[in-house]
């Protein structure tokens, strides 16, 4: 297994909308679910978290919710709004677009232009 | 969508912001603990597992912070630590805080009431429907003086004009209207039917006059105002169809108008409308006295301008005007057709003192502001070390100014709230003279506008007064504060030279005030000066008023005036007491009498048009009014209604009309035929109609010799018939009794008016009086602001300089030298205020020509005067800062070092 990849830019966002789309989660959960999607190669600051994700609250796109965690503790739970959802997709879409393009790009020989 | 769940989300953390702390704390406790859990579970001890969950976290409070500012919670909580510290700050100096409120509330005061005034007439707001499309027509002469037009000019203008959309026409009736304990009178308007709707108001109940309802006989429908409605019928809402008595004569309620619905505007809300009948004499081709005339209102299609309609209109008047018989064209030779937007025509009076006002107003919250400016300047500058600190900590300017703002705004705001109570206060205080002045309506509170504009003007003054010292003071290099070890070190040359330039701007607009303060000041005496020609003491003046329908067939004179004037005579107090027709210096009814007179008998020459006022009067009326004869004699008691008619004339009359030759022989009054009344005197001039204007052409006629079959009758006893009383002692104390009098001898008189002449001369000083008064005020306070200024500035350089001056003392300096160099400071700046003072007052006191009498708007003595006053009221002011600073002692200083 290699080194970490560091996060780029803007694409936090993206991976919470990804990863609480897949169910409720708390903060930690995120965490932990980005994790696991990743398989453990993708390291999030868990500096940069929580800010995320109260932005991506403050502009309606997940909606947060006191619940029980599995022990039995008092968490918040976000879970993915309409306009969230609606966003995920474009974003996903502009995403895919983008890292096609970079590809085709950066795999370019000479003699194929 | 995303602006709205924004705001949702912020203002839910605003309001509930403990809420939102602790569930910060919960969500990121949680955090740490499950985190701290799994480490645990990896075979961590308790201790290590936490302080690692909580390093990877990266502070907690840190991470609080960043969570709020995504919710964008910082700028709140910067403005609101701002707030508080602010207000710390405040209170901690009562002395600055009340000093800038109190220069605040007079500055933003006096514009709010003049806001208020200004909103209530120059942009009244009027109960019809887009009031700025309305305007009044009117004849016009080669003066622009008007004249209401003919019903068979209105009735072309109606039916030709095309820049008209709708036109409608108004006058004046009588509105006695009967009641179960007598008659009560309402203002009451004759109108054509569409008037309503030209308004573009309909009736709350029942309906508009129909056409129809202008013929004779079917005339008899009233529609009466809200108030009327409510006092007189209790409201009753089964009103419309109910008869009620006007005038003596049985009418029947058609309609009831809104609440607050008045027309026209200028008159109290209790009104009543009636169709205006048309008679014979409205169809008869225009004779002159007798065609009626009315005040015309007019709603203009959409793109026509005042202009254009008003060009229209004088091209159909030309025609129509040609049609008028000849003595017409000769005397009333108006060809132009006026027009003025129903507003203006409300305020058409009063707008030039308005305006000027409102340029006062304007100036002293100029000076206001530079003088909290300056306050704030000497703050800043005192505050000049922690500002560093700050700087030093961290903060970046830009935040440094906005914590200095925010004390701005925070006093500009409470100055404003302070501010508003004044302006109520002041107008409480002024409403009665202002009412009376500027046909204000009846209730006069703020409205939204006039909260925008005060609001606007708060803001505005903070950035004036607290922005540029915010500014300045951030500005200065942080080391350099830091470095000087005492507190003196911060004043700067360029904020001295800054607070140096707004003193010197005080100075100056305070001078601009006090220059217009001591025109308004000499106007006031030179009309108190003004020879009147009649004496004013213990003179009293009694209207009677009689409602016309009750007396139309009957000789008043006779009845009651006669009868009334024997009354007065014999009351306790009274010295004489006459009959007049006209009243100096009253906004009476006056007869201008026009007539062509071929000189005596030779019909080749010439004729002579004569335009003179008529008056009736009484023999007695010399006693009352102790005015001179120039010539020949007054009427006496000689002259009853058997001995040979006499008239008299006053001297501009004589000197206009009858240059060379004897007017006491070569001149008569025709009364009737056969009845030539010869002039036996001539007045000594006296100010019949205003102290400003000159004596206008009269002729007198004995009031017991006129006949009701004699032509004159009618404009002089018919019309207005009023009572001069002479006193012996204060003519206050025989007011009650004249009034007992005046219902003891017809109960019809109750109504009447009694005024001393002494009031009716100051009433007549009128816009003058108000305007003068007004600005006594504001000149006097400003100049209170601007010395305050002065003295703060000097006294506050004193306490910066008083190191230096200690080390000067101790260097042998002299205390006398050290108050000329501080003398010699301020007077630099007195000097250059006036010098700028004087070029301002030079533009500004055009504006208040029209207002000046008997002194030029640049009169010299005036501005040398005022200038004089300002200069040693400043170096008063300077010279007490000056002499503490020449009394520091030498050894305090150097012992402080």
């Amino acid at each position: 297994m290699g080194k970490q990849l560091e996060l780029l830019q803007g694409t936090l966002d993206l991976l919470i909308l990804k990863a609480v789309s897949l169910g409720p989660l708390h903060g930690y959960g995120v965490l932990l679910r980005i994790q696991q999607i990743s398989s453990g190669q993708l390291e999030i600051q868990q500096g940069s978290l929580y800010p995320a994700l109260y932005r991506l609250e403050h502009q309606g796109l997940i909606a947060g919710e006191w619940g029980e965690s599995e022990n039995n503790r008092k968490a918040k739970y976000y879970r993915l709004t309409v306009a969230g959802r609606r966003k995920l997709k474009t974003e996903a879409e502009n995403w895919n677009r983008m890292t096609e393009m970079m590809g085709s790009i950066l795999n370019r020989r000479a003699e194929e232009l | 969508m995303s602006a709205r769940s924004k705001l949702r989300s912020w203002w839910k953390a605003v309001t509930h912001r403990s809420a939102f702390e602790s569930q910060l704390d919960a969500e990121l406790s949680f955090h740490i603990e499950a985190y701290a859990e799994d480490l645990m579970r990896q075979g961590m001890t308790r201790d290590d597992a936490f302080r690692r969950a909580r390093m990877e976290l990266g502070g907690v409070a840190a991470q609080k912070e960043n969570c709020r500012r995504s919710l964008g919670l910082r700028a709140w909580d910067d403005m609101t630590a701002d707030t508080s510290y602010g207000l710390r700050q405040l209170r901690r100096t009562p002395a600055f805080t009340v000093t800038v409120l109190l220069v605040l509330a007079l500055g933003i005061g006096t514009n709010a009431a003049m806001f208020s005034i200004v909103d209530a007439t120059l942009l009244r707001w009027l109960p019809y429907h887009r009031p700025d499309r309305l305007f009044s027509l009117y004849l016009a002469d080669s003066k622009g003086d008007p004249t209401w037009p003919f019903y068979q000019d209105l009735i072309e203008w109606q039916k030709n004009a095309r820049s008209i959309d709708s036109l409608a026409y108004y006058a004046n009736a009588e509105g006695y209207l009967q009641t179960s304990s007598g008659e009560e009178e309402f203002y009451a308007y004759q109108i054509s039917p569409n008037l309503f709707s030209v308004l573009g108001v309909q009736p709350a109940r029942g309906r508009s006059f129909v056409a129809d309802e202008q013929m004779t006989g079917k005339s008899n429908v009233v529609i009466l105002s809200d108030a009327v409605w409510r006092t007189m019928l209790q409201g009753d809402p089964d009103a419309i169809g109910k008869r009620v008595r006007l005038n003596d004569k049985p009418y029947t309620v058609v309609g009831i108008m809104p609440p607050r619905f008045v027309f026209p505007a200028n008159d109290k809300s209790a009104q009543l409308w009636i169709p205006a009948e048309l008679t014979p004499a409205h169809l008869r081709p225009i004779s002159g006295y007798e065609t009626p005339t009315y005040e015309v209102i007019a709603r203009l299609r959409p793109g026509a301008s005042a202009d254009s309609v008003s060009a229209e209109l004088s091209g159909m008047e030309e025609r129509l005007v040609s049609v008028y018989p000849t003595t017409l064209k000769f005397s009333r030779p108006m060809t132009r057709v006026g027009t003025m937007g129903y507003r203006a025509t409300l305020v058409k009076d009063s707008r030039p003192a308005l305006l000027a006002l409102i340029a006062v107003v304007a100036i002293m919250w100029l000076i206001a502001c530079a003088n909290i400016a300056n306050l704030m300047l000497a703050r800043a500058m005192a505050r000049q070390r922690e500002i560093a600190v700050r700087g030093a900590l961290g903060a970046s300017r830009w935040r440094i100014i906005r914590q200095l703002s925010t004390e701005s705004l925070l006093l500009s705001f409470l100055g404003c709230g302070f501010g508003f109570g004044l302006a109520q206060l002041a107008l409480e205080v002024f409403s009665q003279t202002l009412r009376t002045r500027l046909n204000l309506p009846d209730h006069l509170a703020p409205d939204f506008s006039v909260l925008c504009a005060l609001l606007l003007l708060s803001v505005l003054s903070a950035v004036l007064f607290g922005f540029f010292p915010a500014w300045l003071a951030a500005r200065t290099p942080l080391d350099h504060s830091l470095r000087q070890g005492s507190v003196q070190g911060g004043t700067t040359l360029s904020s001295r030279r800054l607070q140096q330039t707004m003193v010197v701007a005080e100075i100056g607009l305070s001078l601009v005030l006090l220059v217009a303060c001591g025109l308004l000041l000499r106007t006031v005496f030179a009309l108190r000066r003004v020879p009147l020609g009649f004496r004013t003491d213990h003179v009293l003046m009694l209207e009677p008023k009689l409602p016309r329908f009750k007396y139309r067939n009957v000789d008043k004179n006779e009845t009651v005036y006669n009868p009334l004037l024997q009354r007065i005579q014999q009351l306790p107090g009274v010295t004489s007491a006459a009959l007049t027709t006209v009243l100096p210096l009253h906004r009476g009814f006056a007869a201008i009498l026009e007539l062509d007179v071929a000189s005596s008998g030779n019909s080749t020459s010439p004729t002579l048009k004569i335009e003179a006022q008529l008056k009736a009067a009484g023999p007695e009326l010399q006693n009352v009014l102790k005015f001179r004869m120039a010539r020949g004699r007054f009427f006496n008691h000689q002259d009853t209604a058997n001995s040979p008619l006499v008239a008299v004339v006053n001297q501009a009359f004589a000197q206009k009309y009858l240059p060379a030759g004897d007017v006491m022989e070569k001149f008569s009054v025709r009364l009737a035929k056969g009845r030539e009344a010869k002039i036996v005197g001539v007045i000594d001039d006296f100010h019949q109609t205003s102290i400003d204007k000159p004596a206008f052409p009269e002729i007198d006629l004995c009031a017991p010799q006129l006949l009701p079959s004699d032509s004159f009758y009618q404009p002089t006893l018919l019309a207005h018939v009023e009572v001069a009383v002479r006193t012996q002692a204060d003519p206050q104390a025989v007011i009650p009794a004249m009034q007992r009098a005046m219902v003891t001898v017809n109960p019809d008189l109750q109504s009447g008016k009694i005024e001393t002449m002494n009031q009716i001369v100051e009433d007549s000083m009128g816009s003058q009086l108000l305007a003068a008064h007004l600005l006594e005020l504001f000149g006097a306070v400003a100049l209170l602001i601007a010395l305050a200024g002065l003295y703060g500035l000097l006294s506050y350089l004193v306490a910066q300089r008083s190191h230096e001056f200690s080390v000067r003392l101790a260097l042998g300096a002299q205390r006398s030298h050290i108050i000329n160099m501080l003398l010699g400071q301020a007077a630099r700046m007195l000097f250059a205020g006036a010098a700028i003072g004087i070029a301002l007052a030079y533009f500004f006191s055009r504006l208040i020509t029209g207002f000046l009498y008997g002194v030029a708007p640049h009169d010299p003595g005036t501005i040398l005067g005022v200038t004089a006053l300002l200069l040693s009221c400043g170096l008063l002011a300077a010279f007490v800062p000056a002499r503490t600073a020449s009394r520091c002692n030498p050894m305090d200083a150097l012992r402080g070092e």
